[in-house]
């Protein structure tokens, strides 16, 4: 049943491993058939961030709940939703020995058992339940509910229909045992039992309607939902959406701290064995003060946590519109995993969109743009050049030898100068540029968004900024980020050092 | 010390059900949700740590708390800092003692000496060490996040196999039937390890719906008018809207709460409000811009 439900979650990219799902099969054997109690019973034991949260709600309904709604025969009622379940009504044994003991108490046994009897005229439309009792009577609880099942589904395959008799059951039940049990203990005993069935015919009735819809059908229809997987997310199919973007901010920062994080665990390993050797001595001599002058404990000297500062220049000119989004996502989510980054954004020139980042303020970094746009007359035609020489100057006190400086762009310098003049190849003049750059900053990065097949095709310089000395690597999703996290990594300097 | 879980549940815990735990919590001062009730009732059948995060003021630590009042269980707690070490958080050698030790043996027996000087005599329980030898706790690991990465690797032991190894001294083990429920919270600050988060529960706290931050104000000031806790909460809530750089949460509504209750105030005037603010406001910056919005507008007052 468990096993089913992971899959699921492991479609959507929900890392759940096996430790888990071996938990959420002991918590599903613990919990109440209770659709509330057991989503966050599951959740406790399945999902590891808040954020996988709507999709393990999503999930868990489509594989527990909605999925009985659309079996082989039609609804009769509405669909079950979130907190409206039937089930979550469920019965508490405790609730119903108390409410039989206060009845016991109100009511003199003959006149009650009188009364139950003629109530057992109502109920007995669920004829033959007797034979369930005796199998309860018996303590064959499996029985029992294989019973209690078919009658029940020869009446009904609906859901609600279900749990509706399943609660008229237990009423029935109730009135039965006062018959059959009449000793307290036994009768708490009995209850219990007559609970467990409950519990073993609802797994069942799960399991049938399981079987009856294979998970297949449920991984396609899951695939087939408008809600992509961030990872391999092709960010041109939701440009301009806002909502979305906002929503995935979280999933970028995300990824970007995990991918700083292991870059960080394999430096502090590389620290601590560079620390090794630094005997800070007149620590060492105060410290053996305290064991009379022996030296127990040799004191090392600390090292300076160095914090990364990340410059971002991203090209939001006609070239780049396509994958904006995604860069703007994208600084976003750098601003976020790192404490100091500064972000500036170019076509011909270059504009500091540090205050907008500072924020985390989507729609506000989108205003600037437009804005952006509106006032200069770069027109969205990029002159990397100028950009370039605009941004060495805005920035020439911020980039020290700790900086990393880090370019999104397709590098397709369509208005730069080029050595002939005229002419759409030769040394382009922004290369110089890139060079000057080059030398301050600890390292020069370009993120390029598109396949690296098309780099130096038409007006893209690639290889040109390469030999000025940049780092260029192909990045259009948050997968082939960290595909270039891990090359970035085998340089002997890296720009994710520590997360904030 | 009892708690409000019957001994003989805890004893059998196949008789302990959720709702034992629910009204225990209520019992002891904490309302829970169903998601709170269900994570602690598995962490207690299934032996598991849970790992709480949310944001600040939320209850986590509170949990902590109310978990060892309900199961009667005595609270171990660990504040996690910035370079906490396992020496401080773990064991460390009785440096004194031993030192002390090889001086009095001076000319005997070396191996004798080395054999006692790493003994338990000489061996300084800290908080998780413990927590493992008890046959019942609450172990609160307060703010993980705060510790380094590497002391994360130091509790994973502990966390998984119930055990600590001691190179001088080998293996601790929990005793049988120990009933130990691990309780760490997390601000988020940082990413928590992936090992880690796979041994817990995990449970996130986020600020209560508003009918539940009232009964949580309402058992806190069982004296307040109803009125006046909905005003308070109608109040904290524009101030939730504001873009706060550290927007109030439940901690400071009860304080608020309190100090209203204290200064014997039966309604919310502006005055009163203004005198109180940094009971709910705790940056200067958040306290300006409330007054630069004028409180009268945001008590509903206003023009």
């Amino acid at each position: 049943m468990i096993e089913g439900f992971v899959r699921l979650l492991r479609e959507r990219n929900i890392r759940v491993g096996l430790a888990e799902t071996i938990d959420a099969c002991k918590a599903f054997s613990l919990l109440d058939i209770d659709k509330e109690i057991m989503r966050e019973g599951l959740a406790s034991c399945l999902i590891k961030e808040e954020m996988d949260r709507p999709d393990f709600d999503y999930i868990f309904d489509l594989y527990f709940c909605n999925q009985m709604q659309e079996s082989k025969k039609p609804l009769q009622q509405t669909p079950t939703r979130r907190g409206e379940s039937e089930l979550s009504k469920g019965i508490r044994q405790e609730q119903v020995t108390e409410r039989l003991r206060q009845e016991d108490a109100q009511q003199p046994p003959t006149p009650q058992r009188d009364q139950q009897r003629q109530q057992q005229g109502v109920l007995a439309r669920y004829g033959g339940i007797r034979g369930i009792g005796k199998a309860i009577d018996e303590n064959d609880l499996e029985g029992a509910a294989d019973q209690l099942l078919e009658r029940i589904l020869s009446k009904t395959q609906d859901p609600d229909t279900f749990a509706q008799m399943l609660r008229n059951f237990i009423e029935y039940m109730k009135l039965y045992s006062g018959w059959a049990v009449e000793d307290t203990a036994d009768f708490e005993d009995y209850l219990g039992r007559i609970k467990e069935v409950l519990n073993i015919t609802q797994r069942k009735y799960l399991e049938l309607f399981r079987e009856e819809y294979p998970l297949e059908d449920l991984i396609s229809k899951l695939v087939k939902l408008d809600y992509p997987n961030i990872e391999e997310l092709d960010f041109n199919k939701y440009a301009g959406d806002l909502v979305f973007l906002v929503n995935n901010v979280d999933k970028v920062e995300k990824t970007i701290k995990r991918l700083a994080q292991q870059l960080a665990s394999k430096l502090s390993r590389r620290e601590k064995l560079a620390d090794k050797g630094k005997i800070n001595i007149r620590k060492t001599i105060r410290k053996s003060l305290e064991y009379g002058g022996v030296m127990v404990k040799l004191e090392h000297k600390r090292r300076k946590v160095q914090k990364p500062e990340i410059i971002l220049l991203c090209d939001v000119s006609g070239s780049c519109e396509w994958i904006s989004d995604f860069f703007i996502t994208l600084m976003l989510g750098i601003k976020k995993a790192f404490s100091e980054v500064k972000g500036y954004i170019f076509t011909d020139y270059c504009w500091a969109v540090t205050k907008a980042l500072d924020k985390g303020m989507v729609e506000r970094l989108f205003q600037e743009i437009s804005h952006w746009w509106d006032f200069y007359r770069g027109g969205g035609n990029s002159n990397m050049e100028t950009a370039f020489e605009d941004f060495l100057k805005k920035t020439q006190s911020d980039i020290t030898k700790k900086t990393t400086v880090i370019i999104l762009s397709d590098c397709r310098d369509y208005l730069g100068r080029r050595e002939v003049y005229g002419s759409a190849r030769g040394h382009p003049r922004s290369a110089d540029k890139i060079a000057k750059l080059a030398k301050i900053p600890k390292r020069l990065m370009i993120l390029n968004p598109e396949d690296p097949k098309f780099w130096n095709t038409g007006d893209s310089v690639v290889d040109y900024y390469v030999q000025a000395g940049a780092e260029c690597y192909p990045v259009k999703n948050l997968q082939e980020l960290a595909n270039m996290v891990i090359l970035a990594a085998k340089k002997d300097l890296n720009p994710y050092i520590y997360t904030r | 010390m009892d708690g409000l879980v019957p001994r003989e549940l805890l004893e059998h815990p196949a008789k302990l059900k959720p709702h034992d735990i629910e009204d225990g919590l209520v019992r002891v001062g904490y309302l829970p949700n169903q998601k709170i009730v269900t994570t602690l009732f598995l962490a207690f059948q299934l032996d598991k740590p849970i790992l709480v995060e949310g944001p600040a003021g939320c209850g986590k630590t509170y949990l902590g708390v109310c978990t060892s009042k309900l199961f009667g269980f005595p609270l171990i707690r660990l504040q996690c800092y910035e370079g906490l070490l396992p020496e401080q958080s773990i064991y460390e050698w009785n440096y004194h003692k031993q030192l002390l030790k090889i001086q009095m043996n001076h000319l005997k027996d070396n191996d004798e000496c080395e054999k006692t000087i790493f003994s338990e005599e000489y061996l300084l329980e800290r908080p998780l060490l413990t927590a493992l030898k008890s046959p019942e706790a609450v172990l609160l690991i307060d703010e993980i996040d705060k510790a380094d990465e590497q002391f994360e690797a130091f509790l994973l032991e502990l966390l998984g196999e119930r055990q600590i190894t001691i190179p001088e001294l080998g293996t601790v083990r929990a005793p049988e039937n120990q009933k130990l429920i691990t309780v760490l919270t997390s601000n988020s600050s940082r990413e928590l390890s992936e090992p880690l988060k796979r041994r817990c529960l995990h449970l996130y706290l986020d600020y209560p719906p508003k009918e539940l931050e009232k009964r949580i104000i309402l058992l806190n000031c069982p004296q307040m008018y109803d009125e006046l806790v909905d005003n308070i909460l109608d109040f904290v809530e524009n101030l939730r809207n504001l873009r706060l750089q550290k927007t109030p949460s439940i901690a400071e509504s009860i304080d608020f709460a309190r100090s209203l209750l204290a200064v014997g105030k039966n309604d919310l005037d502006p005055d009163t409000v203004n005198t109180l603010l940094s009971t709910l406001l705790k940056v200067k910056s958040d306290i300006d811009m409330v007054k630069r919005k004028g409180i009268e507008n945001l008590l509903g007052v206003g023009n």
